[in-house]
């Protein structure tokens, strides 16, 4: 053998023994999850720190990197975990119905949830209806009482509360406008707590503390049933199609993921949710995870959108 | 309080800490120079790395990090006119100048000093305000936001009086421009042309870096020579004559950070805004507005007094609603929950100590960056003497990884190289900049205002009197105004 | 024969100045124009209405600001070298294109290297120099001590 061959066969050698030593079992780089929302807020830093948990339950060497792509009320983010690569190195968090809404307007998105290999869920966030905590109302019945109409604050217009708002009211017949464009929950609550409306839908990780300091009183809860008798929720209101409205947060992946890959993934975010450190870190922030697993929110992903399909006249 | 604050300071005494607190200060002044990168990045990257970490060392650091940060940013600013962080822009103005006049070492021995004494003035003002806080939050809603944005643009669009109509087109250019991306208030998107990276509008940063770092390194690669316009007259020794300028100047000092402590509690935009209003309001008190921007040492004492102070007041929108102060205050929140901290009514009550660790850690931080400035000063002024023809292009590579680094997205790249041409334009063409700069930056807050302003008030326009605070904003607007227009009338009537 | 010479120079520099007093104000109103173009044709009016409003004022703005270029004429700076500044500005463009196809890495070496020697007249010895250690500074402080991936270029990824 000349100089050459043998130089050429010591390349391939070393080239097979590379490709044999990055082939194996997945994950064998670091996972990306995509989070749809700026650093900082209540969102990220949930996704972060389940992050952090997932690392525990997944090979070791293996990091799980947190990846900010806000926008447009989640939809940026949607975007970027649809059209990524279905290898399993890129998922990512949705709210939903936040994101399902414009793809049932048939708004230009980008995106297919249907098509989203879907994962777990983290868990959902009921909303409360509130208002300024020395207000003279009490109930449901005396907002109607009021006979006029009442406003509400939300954030921009196919956000979920704003959703939440309108289908609420349109259910229970109660004349309303919603003074849009607020940024972000802690905001309009500063608003409502302010004067600026009458009332508002706040999604319950945010009016708790709210709540527990008496700057807003809680008329109604939407998406949970209540345990505090003077809170009424869906059924005590007469609406149990009101039971479905909340915000849901899920994670996926990438359209047609292998179902070897999807499986590995929904087994470790399981695991990861319902580690003891991560439940206590919820339990000290008050969050609270409801894990469920790929098929189950693949079925709850549906449902959504039928329901919500139904009350689409009501949603521009 | 005194003695929450002796418990803080213990806690913040071992070793551990300071150890955190000196390597946040380390990472806040690098991340601070580099054009692009800033707090909000640091603190981003940052914030993962805190998990499991004990909340007084992820306090310290992050402190360190917001400390510093602004020594670093004017460090650039006065160099080589690449504002470091968006506040420091406002640096740029006077502090390019004086670099170009041989005095880059006296501007930052005048920075290093009024840093560190805007963060102790906006610390006690905090520290006194902080009972308050909620109430202070409070006053401001849609119409007090309005016109805030309009008083900040009116301010600064025409405070340069030699080029009042064209610092005018230039703040409506900033305001057509602040429009692009997607609109809260009624859900459309806006001229992003169906591309996804103009959804949010058009990023600060890389503008930021782009209209004046990348911008002033054309011209100098153009004009040939250094920054020092004459390298025989740069003084390398200056430091003390800065930091005897500042100590001269203190009513500046105290004027810059009581601006910089106010506008900075303001939720939102606050943070960024308060170092051009500081500027903007001292040259308008001076006797002689005109010579700012050409290297009047007040021009760089004023915004650098904001610069820290402004970190106190966002602490208060923070902590007391969870609603960020600026950009930086909002990845604080997240370093706040991931320690189990709700920001809301309860911050105040269950974690005092913390929050007071907190402040401790940003007032050293601040002193700590600026002992580095000043020891390092001669080797960070003598890069006014290196050829511009080396200095530009690295400048220029420099800035458009450092704008990448940001979020790792190529538009960005392209949009810093964008204005930076743009910039120079500007420059060569008479049109103020910090107009545009402004406009940009308050524009989203003075529309989304008024809009949700005329829903709440039902199409009334005297919502916009419904509040002290917005009457006292609308005198303010009327005031600013006519200090910019009065003496331009006089001139006019004396010469005909 | 020289002083004729000479006012034709003079005529030349008023009407470069007259030019840069009025160019700046009519490229702007050109893309002030595009703007509103582009806000009627794809926005609804309710989303239009505050773009709109502010564009028309800025015309009228940059209407004055014309109006008084064409009539005073004589306050701009004069140009020293369009040659040289259309070089500047073409070198950063090819900066952007560089690193748009082969990446930071690749490109910012060959963007200083031709940047102080072309542009900026320097010995080539300096520019490989400067070009090796900004290089390397910018290789250790992102990709490795920060962890980033430094976009490496459509043609590579």
């Amino acid at each position: 053998m000349s100089f050459g061959t043998s130089r050429l066969n010591a390349c391939l050698l070393l080239c097979l023994l590379v490709a044999c030593s990055r082939s194996g079992e997945y994950p064998r780089d670091d996972i990306t999850i995509i989070i749809p929302y700026n650093p900082g807020g209540g969102f990220d830093t949930f996704v972060r720190a389940l992050a952090r948990s997932l690392e525990n339950h997944l090979p070791e060497g293996i990091h799980v990197v947190a990846k900010n792509s806000p926008g447009a009320g989640g939809r940026r983010g949607a975007n970027d975990v649809f059209r990524a690569r279905p290898d399993g190195y890129t998922i990512g968090a949705f709210n939903l119905p936040g994101v399902l809404v414009p793809e049932l307007q048939k708004l230009p998105i980008g995106y297919k949830l249907s098509e989203v290999s879907w994962l777990a869920t983290i868990g959902s966030d009921p909303y409360v209806y509130s208002v300024k905590g020395d207000s003279e109302l009490v109930s449901i019945d005396d907002v109607k009482g009021l006979d006029r109409t009442i406003f509400y604050g939300a954030t921009g217009p196919g956000s979920t509360a704003y959703i939440a708002t309108n289908i609420f009211n349109e259910v229970l017949g109660i004349p309303y406008e919603v003074v849009t464009g607020y940024k972000g929950s802690s905001s309009y609550v500063l608003g409502l707590i302010r004067g600026d409306f009458d009332a508002a839908l706040v999604p319950m990780s945010t009016a708790r503390p709210y709540i527990k300091s008496g700057d807003i009183r809680a008329l109604a809860i939407v998406g949970a049933k209540s345990d505090d008798p003077e809170v009424a929720d869906a059924y005590a209101l007469g609406e149990p199609k009101l039971a479905e409205i909340k915000v849901v947060r899920m994670i996926g992946g990438p359209p047609r993921l292998p179902e070897d890959i999807r499986a590995i993934l929904e087994t470790a975010l399981l695991a990861a949710l319902n580690d003891q450190d991560f439940k206590d870190w919820l339990q000290s922030t008050g969050n609270v995870a409801q894990p469920t697993g790929a098929n189950d929110t693949a079925a709850m992903v549906a449902k959504m959108s039928e329901f919500y399909e139904d009350f689409e006249e009501f949603l521009d | 309080m005194i003695e929450l604050l002796g418990q803080a300071a213990t806690d913040l005494l071992s070793l551990q800490t300071i150890l955190f607190l000196f390597l946040g200060v380390i990472v806040g002044l690098v991340f601070g120079v580099i054009p692009g990168l800033g707090g909000t990045t640091a603190l981003a990257l940052l914030l993962p790395l805190t998990f499991g970490m004990q909340v007084i060392d992820a306090f310290a650091m992050a402190g360190g990090i917001m400390g510093a940060v602004a020594m670093g940013g004017s460090i650039s600013a006065i160099l080589l006119n690449a504002p470091g962080t968006a506040p420091s822009a406002a640096t740029c103005l006077d502090g390019y100048p004086l670099a170009q006049q041989g005095r880059a070492a006296e501007a930052i021995g005048a920075v290093a000093t009024a840093s560190p004494l805007g963060g102790l003035f906006g610390v006690l003002t905090l520290l006194l305000v902080l009972p308050l806080a909620r109430e202070i939050v409070l006053l401001f809603g849609p119409p007090e936001f309005f016109l805030l944005a309009v008083f900040g643009i009116v301010t600064v669009a025409m405070s340069d009086s030699q080029n009042l109509l064209r610092g005018l087109i230039a703040a409506g250019v900033g305001l057509m421009l602040a429009f692009v991306g997607y609109d809260d208030v009624h859900g459309g998107v806006r001229f992003t042309f169906g591309s996804n990276y103009l959804w949010d509008g058009i990023p600060l940063i890389p503008s930021l870096v782009g209209l004046f770092g990348m911008a002033e390194m054309i011209g100098l690669s153009i004009k040939g020579g250094t920054v020092a316009a004459d390298t025989a007259a740069v003084r390398l020794d200056g430091v003390v004559s800065g930091v005897r300028a500042t100590l001269r100047h203190w009513k500046v000092v105290i004027r810059g950070s009581l601006t910089g402590t106010l506008i900075g509690a303001i939720p939102g935009v606050g943070g960024t805004v308060a170092t051009f209003i500081a500027y903007s309001t001292t040259k308008k008190a001076d006797r002689d507005p005109d010579s700012f921007g050409t290297g009047r040492i007040e021009g760089v004492v004023a915004p650098e007094s904001a610069n820290n102070a402004k970190d106190s007041g966002a602490l208060l929108p923070t902590l007391a609603f969870g609603i960020p102060g600026s950009a930086e205050m909002a990845v604080f929140l997240g370093i706040l929950v991931l320690h189990g901290m709700q920001p809301g009514p309860a911050m105040f009550v269950d974690h005092v100590q913390d929050i007071y660790g907190l402040i401790l850690a940003l007032t050293f931080a601040a002193v700590l960056a600026s002992l580095i400035g000043l020891l390092t000063v001669r080797w960070l002024a003598a890069i006014t003497l290196v050829k511009g023809q080396i200095l530009a292009p690295v400048v220029i590579a420099v800035s458009l990884v450092g704008v990448y680094a940001i979020n790792l997205r190529p538009g960005d790249i392209v949009l810093a190289a964008i204005l930076g041409v743009l910039g120079h334009l500007m420059i060569r063409f008479d049109f103020p900049r910090l107009p545009l700069v402004i406009a940009l930056i308050l524009g989203e807050t003075a529309e989304r205002g008024f809009q949700q302003s005329m829903m709440i008030g039902q199409g009334d326009w005297r919502i916009f009197l419904h509040s002290p605070t917005s009457i006292t904003m609308l005198l303010l607007i009327i005031m600013s105004l006519s200090w910019s227009i009065v003496p331009i009338l006089r001139k006019r009537m004396t010469s005909s | 024969m020289v002083h004729r010479a000479n006012l034709a120079q003079t005529d030349d520099k008023l009407m470069n100045k007259r030019m840069n007093a009025v160019l700046p104000s009519a490229l702007i109103i050109l893309f002030v124009i595009g703007y509103l173009i582009t806000a009627y044709v794809t926005l609804d009016a309710t989303t239009r209405r505050v773009p709109v409003l502010f564009g028309f004022v800025t015309l009228v703005l940059l209407a004055i600001d014309l109006f008084k270029g064409v009539a005073a004429g004589a306050k701009q700076s004069v140009s020293a070298d369009p040659g040289r500044e259309i070089k500047a500005i073409l070198f950063v463009a090819g900066g952007v294109a560089g690193i748009y196809l082969i990446g930071f890495l690749a490109a910012i070496p060959l963007y200083l290297v031709l940047s102080i020697t072309c542009l900026g007249a320097q010995p080539i010895r300096v520019a490989l120099i400067v070009a090796l250690i900004a290089s390397l500074s910018i290789f250790l402080i992102f990709e490795v001590a920060l962890a980033y991936r430094l976009f490496p270029g459509i043609l590579f990824s």
